[in-house]
């Protein structure tokens, strides 16, 4: 990877991580776990999860905006010291790690169940994790390039995707409305909340510096923000609308099966395979930027063009032994997956935001 | 760097084992299928796989049967017979013989809806008082499209539905809803649209007569145009209804249920007692009608309740969705006042103004 002045980017591209990322985090794991708590409810514990998100959104802001040249390593060992920083820094790393592991499982598994079901699972983890090497070879503005293009494409194809699926929506399918109990949407929202946690801490991987129109960033970041989510919003009503309660409940992956009501004036059906290529996007996507942010934390050596393929291996390694099939996965990330972003990621960018808090009113006085 | 990525994405793309792989002439397209259940309790499944064979004359499908234990062993045999695994994602017409529909309709379809190929889109029928097997075999002797022949019933008759199977489990799924499913039976050695099955809780109980499965359709709209008529000989009328819309209405106050219909009409004959001249003949068509449509319904709606002990027009999923405490007790179908608020409108008297 190339330091200096390659990794120069622009805010625009640098925001439109964010749909990549906040799509690839819910599709086909996070709503699953969302439907499985609050079924057609799904769609009111989004929206307090959304306006919960704010608040991550509005501490990584203050982040970025109170810290010019550093990223986020860098920023933790300086505020907190060497010690308490590197703590913070590895569990960020163990956290990006632990989410890497679940979209690199979870995108093979879905391969696996609805295209190549008599294909081995380990085949399709190496067929998505070699492009993903090769792309972490390269600089931040190439996976951020990379990104803004999937963004684009995947954007399109959700579109496509509502607009083929509009004539099978049954509004009665959002009835009855707030059956669920109460702690179980506010269970709901707080996963919402924390697992939109994920791609905005990614954010942090890079300085204000690299941005080369730093004065737009704020309105780009808001902008990409509110979309990527009203996006999810709306993909989360669609399957709701299309399926309802009852039958979305009993599919691994919901979105993909309300894709296959896709019908554009009964001429185009069966396209569900081409419209769920932005499920693929999202996820390299988002895998690209894990990967470099995981790479950034190991110091440089002259082997560091290998760093990439070392974490591959791992996280090829850890999904193997960790989830032994797509049932145990089913349960490790119903019951662990939230919490580990909670306090692998959660936790210390609290910190390092109260700390910058402490640190500025300090200096203000 | 490059030439390491290079051998290893040859590598993976040669000997990645995508073992899904198939060659269009390797996959056996099924058109149709009819699963029954033979004398020692096993699945008996009929296909018609369409001919990609370069013979000339190759309308007709080939047909193959297997028997297993379950319905993926079952389909799986075939390759024993036709040397190619069954593909049936472009299938239309699943037909299931009575007792399958009676007794192992849950376990049955559960096949489908696990199969990653399949989009269930598929029309669902259950043979009437014959094998799924003959109804397989009619269907290929006479060349008949069966998704265009429900298309036609369902959109000229009305006494029947074009429900895929996603629909149904959809339906089934919906608590406080029993469905009506197509049926088909052979007659002369041809097929023919017969009374819809009625389920409760995945168990086919039996069939629905025409004029009853004609107004459960109209009720859950599932119906659009169908033929009506009043009265005999001279004081014959004829209307056809060219659309309807159904609304149940819950007043949870009185528990009570409203069925509003609107039909829209065209009169297509009438008696010689009839003339359709003025805007009151044409309100006293519309009253008939009305009368007519709403004893129809409300016997309909009676009978399903009382005599068939069912709910196919949703009344215990409206409760439900309305979060009514009603639909908790057993006998909510029972305690329900269901009144029908009919409208009808005549729209076009056929262009004929004066008796001929």
């Amino acid at each position: 990877m190339v330091e200096g002045e390659s990794e120069k980017i622009y805010s625009f591209g640098y925001s439109a991580i964010l749909i990549t990322c906040i799509l690839s985090v819910f599709i086909g794991k996070g709503n699953y776990i969302l439907f499985s708590l609050t079924r057609n409810d799904t769609i009111f514990a989004a929206l307090i999860g959304f306006l919960l998100s704010f608040i991550t959104f509005f501490m990584i802001k203050y982040i970025i905006s109170k810290n010019n040249e550093e990223d986020i390593y860098a920023l933790n060992e300086r505020i907190f010291g060497k010690v308490l920083g590197k703590a913070f820094n590895i569990a960020l790393w163990i956290g990006f790690f632990i989410v890497g592991i679940v979209i690199l499982y979870n995108m093979a598994d879905f391969f696996n169940t609805e295209y190549l079901p008599e294909t081995s699972v380990e085949y399709l983890k190496i067929l998505v994790l070699l492009p993903l090497v090769y792309i972490c070879t390269k600089n931040i503005s190439t996976v951020i390039k990379m990104n803004q293009i999937f963004a684009v494409v995947s954007i399109i194809l959700v579109l496509i995707g509502f607009l083929g699926i509009f004539p099978s929506f049954e509004l009665r399918n959002f009835e009855p409305v707030l059956s669920s109990s109460k702690s179980d949407i506010i269970k709901s929202s707080i996963t919402y909340f924390i697992l939109s946690i994920v791609p905005l801490t990614a954010l942090l991987v890079c300085s204000k510096k690299n941005i080369k129109d730093s004065d737009r960033l704020n309105g780009n970041l808001l902008k990409s923000f509110v979309f990527s989510h009203c996006i999810l919003i709306a993909i989360i009503a669609t399957t709701i609308l299309t399926l309802g309660a009852e039958y979305l409940n009993i599919f691994r992956f919901p979105e993909y099966i309300a894709l296959k009501q896709f019908s554009l004036f009964n001429i185009l059906e069966r396209v569900e395979n081409i419209l769920a290529l932005q499920y693929y996007f999202n996820c390299v996507g988002l895998l690209s930027f894990l990967y470099y942010f995981m790479i950034k934390l190991i110091p440089p050596t002259k082997y560091k063009r290998y760093y990439s393929i070392v974490i591959a291996l791992l996280q090829f390694i850890t999904t193997k032994v960790i989830f032994k099939n797509t049932v145990t996965f089913i349960e490790m990330i119903e019951k662990y997956f939230a919490y580990s972003v909670g306090i692998f990621i959660f936790l210390p960018l609290i910190f390092t935001f109260l700390k910058l808090i402490l640190l500025n009113r300090k200096k203000m006085t | 760097m490059r030439k390491y990525f290079l051998v290893l994405v040859i590598v993976v793309v040669m000997f990645s084992g995508l073992d899904n792989l198939r060659e269009l002439s390797d996959l056996a397209i099924v058109k149709a299928m009819g699963i029954d259940i033979t004398e020692d309790g096993n699945y008996r499944v009929k296909a018609i796989v369409l001919d990609t064979s370069d013979k000339e004359n190759k309308e007709k499908g080939i047909m193959y049967e297997a028997e297993g234990p379950s319905v993926h062993e079952a389909i799986r045999h075939i390759v024993d017979r036709a040397s190619k695994k069954l593909y049936i994602a472009h299938m239309e017409t699943l037909i299931l013989s009575e007792e399958v529909a009676k007794s192992r309709l849950e376990q049955t379809l559960d096949f489908f809806i696990r199969d990653n190929e399949g989009s269930n889109n598929f029309y669902l029928f259950i043979a009437n008082g014959c094998e799924a097997k003959e109804v397989i075999e009619s269907i290929n002797k006479e060349e008949i499209d069966m998704k265009q022949m429900i298309i036609s019933s369902t959109k000229y008759r009305g006494n029947s539905n074009t429900k895929t199977l996603n629909d149904i489990i959809k339906d089934i799924l919906r608590p406080g809803r029993d469905i009506l499913v197509n049926s088909c039976k052979v007659e002369d050695e041809k097929i023919v649209i017969s009374n819809m099955a009625y389920f409760k809780n995945w168990e086919m109980l039996g069939f629905l007569p025409d004029e009853e499965s004609l107004i459960c359709n109209i009720i859950n709209n599932n119906s659009e145009n169908t033929i009506i008529s009043v009265g005999k000989d001279e004081d014959l009328i004829v209307a056809e209804i060219i659309d309807s819309k159904s609304k149940l209405e819950l007043d949870k106050k009185n528990k009570q249920i409203k069925i509003k219909i609107n039909f829209e009409t065209n009169i297509s004959e009438s008696g010689k007692n009839f003339l359709v001249q003025t805007s009151k003949d044409t309100q006293e068509i519309e009253e008939l009608l009305k009368e007519r449509l709403t004893s129809d319904i409300t016997n309909v709606v009676d009978k399903l309740i009382n005599v068939y002990n069912v709910d196919i027009i949703g009344i215990g999923n409206l409760l439900y969705r309305k979060k009514d405490t009603l639909f908790e007790e057993d006998d909510y179908l029972k305690k329900v006042i269901i009144t029908p608020e009919v409208t009808v409108r005549v729209l076009n008297q056929g262009g004929v103004v004066k008796k001929w």
